[in-house]
């Protein structure tokens, strides 16, 4: 019983974690938009990548996989440790990417 | 030996474009990315670079400068590496400090030697605020020539991803050694800048307080 109710767990975790909608970052050392353009190019090298958000006021680094696809959390942390930057948490949300950058517009406009 | 008007032809040729190492922004872009720069300098240098860096941390490629007084130049061409020696990654801002150092040739009058350069250079920023400070030097026919470079910029505001980013900057720039028994500048210049960027493109346009243009112009692929 204790089994079966720790797998189902399991398998909720792991479903929401390939079907959850946005992969959020928090990035140190977003500063200048020129060098940050490096962020977007790895991302977007990879395949799984669908669509990539930066926004240096929020230190934020958000992307969106093509269905049926993974990209592990590693992989994401090594991907921008490479491009120079220090990733300091990964959360995957329910968010969209819309609803971030509608967001964003938000407090660029306050 | 090879001569210069060969190396900078096969400079030309391999990089196609203008490309340039600019005084004011960072030696390297960021991994996987070429980038090309090209700086004028208050009449008194000029000089064109490309780069591609496989890594963040390093890059490698080519270099033309001309430094000149009102007597004579020096013509250098190099092979260069620059290096990301530290890097400093905080939630609102970054600091970093390279190194670099490029073996080729140079041209004086009519003298044609071998050249050395090197430089160092330590940057800190925000989204309001840049300081950096740079030291250049190139070393041919038994004399060095240096360029020292403090910047300090401030934004009216500041800039995300998909902006346009400005910056005022102020510099102060000294020039030390002598081409031909002359310097190549008195005392400190001093330059009014206009920092634009906007995704891969950087723009840097002003004029220093002899009412000489100064302009740097970087692109990055």
């Amino acid at each position: 019983m204790i089994i079966r109710l720790t797998l189902s767990l399991l398998l909720a975790f792991v479903a929401q974690a390939v079907s959850a909608t946005t992969i959020e970052m928090k990035v140190n050392g977003l500063v200048c938009a020129f060098c940050a353009q490096g962020i977007e190019k790895t991302l977007r090298g990879h395949a799984e990548t669908e669509n990539v958000v930066v926004s240096l006021e929020q230190g934020l680094v958000a992307l969106t996989l093509k269905p049926n696809t993974v990209l592990s959390d590693k992989t994401l942390s090594t991907a921008l440790t490479e491009a120079g930057y220090t990733v300091t948490s990964i959360t995957r949300t329910a968010r969209s990417i819309e609803q971030i950058k509608k967001e964003l517009s938000g407090d660029q406009a306050d | 030996m090879p001569s210069i008007s060969i190396l900078k032809l096969a400079l030309v040729a391999v990089l196609g474009q203008l490309a340039t190492e600019t005084v004011s922004a960072k030696p390297i872009a960021f991994a996987n990315g070429t980038t090309l720069m090209g700086e004028y300098g208050g009449g008194s240098m000029f000089e064109a670079q490309a780069f591609y860096a496989p890594r963040y941390f390093y890059s490698v490629g080519a270099s033309a400068l001309r430094l000149e007084n009102e007597q004579a130049a020096r013509d250098s061409a190099y092979l260069r590496v620059n290096w990301l020696l530290k890097r400093w990654n905080l939630p609102k801002a970054q600091g970093n400090v390279f190194v670099y150092g490029g073996l080729g040739n140079a041209r004086e009058v009519q003298s044609v030697g071998l050249a050395t350069s090197a430089g160092l250079q330590a940057d800190f920023e925000t989204r309001r605020v840049y300081y950096s400070a740079r030291i250049d030097l190139n070393h041919a026919f038994g004399r060095t020539l240096a360029i020292d470079t403090l910047q300090a910029g401030w934004a009216p505001y500041a800039h995300d991803f998909d902006d346009i980013a400005t910056f005022f900057v102020l510099q102060a720039r000294t020039y030390r050694g002598e081409i031909q028994g002359q310097p190549l500048y008195r005392g400190v210049e001093y330059a009014a800048l206009l920092r634009l960027f906007k995704g891969r493109t950087w723009l840097e346009v002003g004029v220093t307080q002899d009412r000489k243009p100064q302009a740097m112009l970087m692109v990055n692929f």
